[in-house]
């Protein structure tokens, strides 16, 4: 069984955007979110992704009852025991560590390639945090040495102890439940960003015109065809406002 | 007594218990509806109470039951971990402040306007109420840019300055009413006596009105203490946070932790206070109400 | 009455100065900015007339969306708060036993912190696996009722409303119960000896002799009604599912962007303007509607 946060678009989407991607290369939503007459939408690549994504519920590996569960109660069901596996990154261990105890056995892998498919399972939907430093910042020598500092060695390896997270040098090893995250980002092929980055250059677009609406239909309050219908209408719609 | 009387009073005393028994009757659908309404309330108040006692793993398997241990931890663990020690008294200096000063800039106004005779009264007035139907959140834009130009975006000072200025409206319609509706007699001695015109107000009319003042004090202490979406839009600083952002965030920083637990701890710790502020004071809140729109 | 020019200025002075500068100022100047294509605190501004109005009434299906929730509030949650409120209040004005404790426990939820009952709502009321609802149909075996998903797509706008209703209950319940207390017990006692029931005695007296009290209740919801917000913004998860934008949260999400870098301020301020339009529009009507002659007694 799989655990789905059914209220939580910002999540399920992400099922979307993977089989777009193993369908169409990494990069191909955002051309198609960029097409101002909404028509490449309309390539049959898109539906057959939002039926993929539906296909989950009809065979029965999404309890029904995760439509109701809102943000984090279905992830709260992998600590119990009830599902087995999540669409989510490698935060969730941390998340639920009150939850599971330390001992809990974790694993992960990669989102399966799509038959007839261009992508590749190794290309990697990742969400990254960035440092940056403001042009007119009052001290940014000083914030440039904090960013060297960051990203020494020690700094890395105190990053993995005590946050338990994944840090970006190499040769600094990942804490042990999410080994199979540093596995894949270090053989990644492509890496694409939320939204196949479309939630940073385009929230807008993203959230109003894909996101929510790929999940009423992921949810299913319309169909599979309804929604492909929506993105090529409401992205023209878009444009012509712009 | 003779045996009629004595069979009058019977009959007198059956159609007393027949009337009691009717009136019973006709008064058990809203002694039902009542209580069931009341219970409701006090169940699920009740239940984040004792879930906040629980351990997490407590709160999924037993819904109903009491904990075995109560965790006064959780609340230990809110109130240092997740900070609520410094959100409580950051709310508290900002509910405070706040009323002071919605008080002392609302009375005066509303005391002239009330009581005093000048060209624009009532426009002014109008206008003044006016505010209340200008949704709050039509401001946010143009006042993050002011706020923004005087520089007082993501402090408490700026922060109180918005309470204060949404505050004003109600405040005004509040204490006007209540102004409006004292006796002139006294006023007139307090001329007679040689009072000032601010000396009337300060000695005469401000003592007299403080009821209304503590009715407006409350509403107001109770709104900034519980509003979140001002201090999520003019604070940054997590450190300036009040007590209901914080609980605002926590509920979002819940993946942090996943802890349940300290999420009801925190939601009664922000409950709490307003909670027993309303035990004591219900009678005045609940007549503060009607003060206003019912004359 | 007195006059002093000198104390009407002084008092005057600083809450007409504030109120001024923070409050109308920046509400005329809403007007100014949502004329406006502009993309950022700091960024350009880009003249655009009424553009922003024309894209948000012609191709905007999540604004009618956040309009329509708006309405159902104000309409559907009116209708069922102004009914509960009436039915409770002269439930307790019945003469019963304990009414200063049940109309407290009533109002009980308007000083509890919004934040505070969403979190309430759906982890402890709703939550299939947590909440009491769920919880209580499944034991006492209502099978249906314990598998209703509440916080589902479907459902969860009416789930939100629901709550919201036993928000507000209270407030309107104080305030009625006010209006009721004004009504002289003669007319009820001439009204029983003629027989009249409650239902009857109910539209003959109690309502028109606070119809005053009744108008200014439906303005005040009405006012309210149209600016939820914090409610269902923070009912949710870190996205506010659209189910539940009213025409607030749509204005802060186009704003302010909750977790997305969305910032169409000139858009967001136009969503504001309409939202006064819909105040002013709806207390016009209501002040229309139910005008009515007073009733002297």
């Amino acid at each position: 069984m799989l655990a789905i946060e059914g209220t939580e678009p910002g999540y399920n989407t992400n099922y979307f955007v993977y089989l777009i991607a193993r369908l169409k290369g990494p990069g191909w939503m955002t051309q198609a979110a960029n097409d101002k007459s909404g028509e490449m939408w309309k390539d049959p690549a898109v539906l057959q992704a939002a039926q993929l994504s539906r296909v989950l519920w009809d065979k029965g590996c999404i309890p029904e009852v995760s439509a109701g569960y809102k943000w984090p109660q279905a992830q709260q069901t992998i600590a119990a025991g009830e599902t087995a596996a999540e669409l989510v990154g490698s935060w969730l261990p941390t998340e639920l560590l009150s939850a599971t105890g330390p001992d809990f056995k974790w694993g992960a892998l990669n989102f399966p390639e799509v038959e007839g498919g261009v992508g590749k399972s190794t290309d990697l939907n990742a969400f990254i945090l960035s440092f940056m430093i403001l042009k007119d910042s009052e001290h940014p020598q000083e914030a440039a040495d904090l960013l060297k500092f960051i990203v020494t060695k020690e700094s890395q390896q105190t990053m993995v102890e005590m946050g338990a997270v994944g840090v970006t040098r190499k040769g600094v090893a990942w804490p042990d439940n999410i080994k199979e995250a540093q596995v894949a980002a270090e053989s990644a092929t492509a890496v694409f960003g939320e939204g196949d980055g479309l939630q940073g250059s385009n929230a807008e677009l993203w959230t109003k015109v894909i996101r929510d609406p790929f999940n009423n239909m992921f949810v299913g309050q319309t169909t599979p065809e309804q929604f492909v219908e929506s993105l090529v209408k409401d992205t023209a719609a878009y444009w012509a406002n712009q | 007594m003779t045996a009629s009387s004595a069979v009058q009073i019977q009959e007198q005393n059956a159609s007393a218990r027949r009337a009691r028994r009717r009136k019973f009757w006709a008064q058990a659908p809203s002694y039902v509806v009542l209580s069931a309404w009341s219970f409701f309330t006090i169940f699920v108040i009740g239940w984040v109470l004792i879930a906040s006692l629980k351990t997490n793993a407590e709160v999924f398997r037993d819904v109903f039951n009491l904990p075995e241990k109560w965790q006064f931890t959780n609340y230990a663990k809110a109130w240092n971990a997740a900070n609520f020690a410094l959100y409580f008294r950051n709310s508290l200096i900002v509910t405070f402040s706040s009323v002071v000063c919605i008080l002392a800039v609302s009375a005066p106004a509303a005391y002239v306007l009330s009581r005093m005779n000048f060209r624009g009264r009532g426009l002014l007035t109008t206008i003044f109420i006016a505010g209340m139907g200008i949704p709050v959140l039509l401001l946010l834009i143009p006042l993050f840019v002011i706020m923004t130009g005087i520089g007082v975006v993501n402090t408490l000072p700026g922060l109180i300055l918005v309470y204060v200025t949404v505050a004003i409206p109600f405040t005004v319609y509040i204490l006007t009413g209540f102004f409006a509706s004292l006796p002139n007699e006294l006023e007139e001695a307090g001329v007679i006596d040689g009072a000032s015109d601010f000396g009337v107000f300060w000695h005469i009319m401000l003592p007299l009105a403080s009821p209304g003042l503590i009715t407006a004090a409350i509403f107001n202490g109770i709104m900034v203490w519980n509003e979140y979406l001002l201090v999520l839009v003019f604070v940054a600083d997590s450190e300036k946070r009040t007590l209901s952002l914080g609980l605002y965030s926590l509920q979002n920083a819940m993946q942090y932790t996943g802890d349940w637990v300290g999420l009801f701890a925190g939601v009664s710790i922000v409950m709490i206070p307003t909670i027993i502020l309303f035990v004591v004071l219900s009678e005045r809140m609940i007549s503060g109400i009607t003060m206003g729109a019912v004359k | 009455m007195k006059t002093n020019p000198r104390l009407i200025i002084l008092f005057l002075l600083p809450a007409t100065a504030i109120y001024l500068a923070f409050f109308l100022v920046p509400a005329g100047w809403a007007f100014y900015y949502s004329a406006f294509d502009w993309s950022g605190f700091g960024e350009e501004m880009t003249f655009v007339g009424f553009k922003n109005y024309v894209r948000l009434m012609t191709t905007d299906p999540v604004f009618w969306e956040s309009f329509f929730n708006t309405l159902k509030i104000l309409v559907v949650g009116g209708a069922a708060t102004f009914t509960i409120a009436f039915t409770l209040a002269v439930m307790l004005n019945s003469g019963i036993k304990g009414k200063k404790f049940f109309r407290a426990l009533i109002f009980m939820p308007q000083v509890i912190a919004v934040i505070a009952l969403t979190t309430l709502w759906a982890f402890a009321i709703y939550s299939p696996t947590t909440g009491v609802l769920p919880n209580f149909f499944a034991l006492i075996g209502w099978e249906a009722g314990a598998d209703y998903l509440w916080m589902s797509a479907d459902h969860v706008f009416w789930s939100m409303l629901i709550a919201i209703i036993w928000i507000e209950v209270g407030f309107y319940v104080v305030l009625l119960l006010a209006g009721m207390d004004k009504i002289p017990m003669e007319y009820y006692e001439a009204a029983r000896i003629e027989g009249a029931n409650m239902w009857r005695q109910f539209w003959g007296i109690t309502l028109p002799l606070m119809w005053d009290v009744v108008t200014i209740a439906v303005v005040l919801w009405s006012i309210s009604a149209i600016k939820v917000f914090e409610f269902p913004f923070a009912f949710m998860g870190p996205t506010t599912d659209s189910h539940l934008y009213t025409m607030g949260v749509y204005l802060y999400v186009m704003g302010f962007g909750k977790r997305d870098p969305i910032f169409q301020l000139g858009y967001a301020t136009a969503i504001g303007v309409l939202m006064l339009v819909l105040v002013v529009v709806t207390s016009v009507v209501i002040r229309r509607a139910m005008r009515r002659d007073v009733l002297q007694y």
